[in-house]
């Protein structure tokens, strides 16, 4: 019984406990949102749509009878009506010579309207039959203003709009926006990151035809071996395009300095061998030579990542297309009788990041190299595969 | 209004608006279990968030709506369980002594109305990180202490010497607090 406070003291603290809420900040859903796998509008969908977008907006401002590109100078402004011409009227002549900062001063022919201008002063008035809005709006339009008047010209200030085909009877504009206050752009999740990966260099060799030189063998170096390493060094940057999937391209650098040593046959010495006291057999001599694989390779590569684990350490597989140009001295010991050979190549890679916004990354990748137009001192010509295994850094604005 | 079946199914199919009705419908409650596991504010809303991220994106293993809430509970008790993993500290596992145990309770400590939620949530945040996570899994959610011994890759008798640091700790704090009450009141 001596415990009997103890344990309601502790049931109500664990009541109270249990039961405690708390709302949290609105920045976690807006990290949670950029997370969470959403409905996605399809690629192609999104494509046609930006088109079609991109498409209203040049319709737009190269409708007929648009004089200028200029933006609308002042938003506020209220359409009262179509101001088309009514079909078989003649639309006054209209001379625009652009000035007085973001609006247009037009002179008019007036003889429609039979205006006249109070001095300088820009004057607003109804603009039945032109294709223009005055940019100072009153309640009263020019004519009922200034009945009876009789006048060849006018100069008003104007804004030149481009009218839709249809305009409703009513559309209000209005800006909500203080003036001088920029839209806030919207953070695209754009990631930097660099990348550093040893690596390991295999050929496929492919003899050439028309110099009649057989090569006997590929002297391989074993499989693992620092005979074979070169190192490559990758940076650019990277971003989402939907919920997993993310682009990223940048630039690349290569550089190996590989001994390769190969054997062909040769008549230069032949070796002859007696069979059994029936005749001799006459075989070509093998030559051993080797040269010295140097690469010095810069270039760019662009690529596709999709995410496959999204949380805690997201993993990522992908695809990346390099092309790579060769920027080595030839000379004896370079193994190259071209200069600045271009290489293309592509290149799997799956990589596994912790999704903070300063981090770290490793990354296997194989690239394989599926154009070359290097020119080797030797008879034959190399198609390179590379592995390795990448550390890189992402830092995400 | 959406009820739980169709909230579940439109955010199995990644629909934006039903994820923030979900959210705003558990976000209090899942933040008051993630206040109490974590050691402040802050990683309470890292947990909270990365439980979310794991809700949502393991939506379609939960195939009965009833379950709902204890599963975003449970999920997010893991996840309070990882974090405690990742960034637990070497402590000095305290083994309370035998007159630890028999603290004299004062009286007026059965009254816990004085006390807003801000200040208890503030007593289990300051324990040490083992004590909180224990104290949390046993006397809250109600696991066995073998059950907890095997999340926390403890032992039982760590996670039971550990629930009773907790209580000791708890009620140290506690009376402490009234006695200062007291002063305050009576000064």
């Amino acid at each position: 019984m001596k415990n009997l406070p103890d344990d309601e003291l502790f049931d109500a603290l664990e009541t109270r406990l249990r039961n405690f809420m708390e709302e949290p900040g609105e920045e976690v859903w807006n990290k949670i949102s950029a997370e969470i796998p959403r409905s996605r509008t399809p690629l192609l969908m999104l494509w046609f749509n930006r088109s079609a977008a991109v498409l209203a907006i040049v319709t737009l401002l190269f409708l007929p009878g648009i004089k200028t590109d200029r933006p609308v100078p002042n938003s506020t402004n209220e359409f009262t009506k179509d101001t088309r011409v009514p079909s078989g009227k003649v639309p006054p002549a209209l001379v625009i010579t652009p000035g007085r900062g973001n609006r247009i001063v037009g002179r008019a022919d007036a003889s429609v309207a039979h205006l006249e201008a109070r001095g300088n002063q820009p004057t607003s008035f109804d603009v039945t039959g032109a294709p223009f809005i005055p940019v100072n709006h009153s309640e009263d339009t020019l004519a009922e203003a200034l009945p009876g008047t009789h006048s060849d010209s006018v100069e008003v200030e104007v804004a030149i709009l481009p009218l839709p085909l249809a305009v409703p009877d009513s559309i209000e504009l209005t800006d909500t926006r203080e003036p001088g206050e920029k839209k806030k752009k919207k953070r695209k999740g754009i990631s930097f990151y660099s990348l550093v990966t040893p690596t390991l260099s295999y050929y496929r060799i492919s003899p050439l035809a028309e110099d009649h030189i057989v090569i006997e063998r590929l002297k391989s170096p074993p499989v693992l071996s620092a005979g074979r390493l070169g190192i490559s060094i990758e940076a650019g940057i990277q971003g989402k395009i939907t919920g997993r999937l993310e682009y990223l391209a940048g630039i690349t650098y290569y550089s190996q300095s590989q001994r390769i040593k190969y054997e062909q046959l040769t008549s230069d010495h032949v070796i002859i061998e007696e069979e059994d006291g029936k005749g001799y057999m006459v075989r070509p001599g093998v030559l051993e030579k080797s040269f010295q694989y140097k690469m010095q390779n810069i270039g760019a590569q662009a690529g596709l990542m999709y995410s496959l684990k999204q949380v805690g350490l997201v993993h990522k597989a992908g695809i990346l297309l390099q092309y790579q140009k060769g920027f080595h001295t030839p000379d004896e010991t370079s193994g190259f009788s071209r200069t600045r050979p271009d290489y293309l190549s592509y290149q799997l890679l799956y990589r596994m990041e912790y999704a903070v916004r300063r981090g770290v990354f490793v990354q296997p990748s194989y690239s394989r190299s599926f154009y070359s137009d290097e020119s080797l001192q030797a008879p034959f010509s190399l198609k390179q595969s590379r592995a390795g295994i990448g550390l890189g850094i992402v830092y995400r604005f | 209004m959406y009820n739980h079946y169709d909230l579940l199914t439109r955010c199995k199919n990644g629909d934006a608006k039903s994820q923030r009705i979900l959210y705003d419908l558990f976000k209090a409650k899942l933040m008051g279990l993630c206040r109490r596991y974590a050691r402040n504010r802050e990683e309470a809303q890292d947990v909270l968030q990365e439980a979310f991220i794991r809700i949502f994106n393991n939506m379609h293993q939960l195939e009965s709506s009833e379950k709902l809430e204890s599963w975003m509970k449970s999920i997010a008790v893991h996840t309070a369980i990882n974090q405690y993993h990742r960034t637990k500290r070497h402590e000095l596992i305290f083994s309370p002594s035998a007159e630890n145990n028999d603290v004299s309770t004062v009286e007026s400590l059965k009254d816990l109305q004085v006390y807003p939620d801000e200040f208890l949530i503030s007593l289990v945040n300051n324990l040490p990180d083992g004590c909180r996570m224990v104290f949390n899994l046993y006397a809250i959610e109600g696991y066995s202490h073998a059950e907890i011994a095997e999340k926390l890759k403890i032992s039982e008798g760590t996670s039971r010497s550990q629930f009773h640091h907790a209580k000791y700790l708890l009620k140290e704090k506690l009376k402490c607090q009234d006695l200062a009450h007291y002063y305050e009141k009576f000064a």
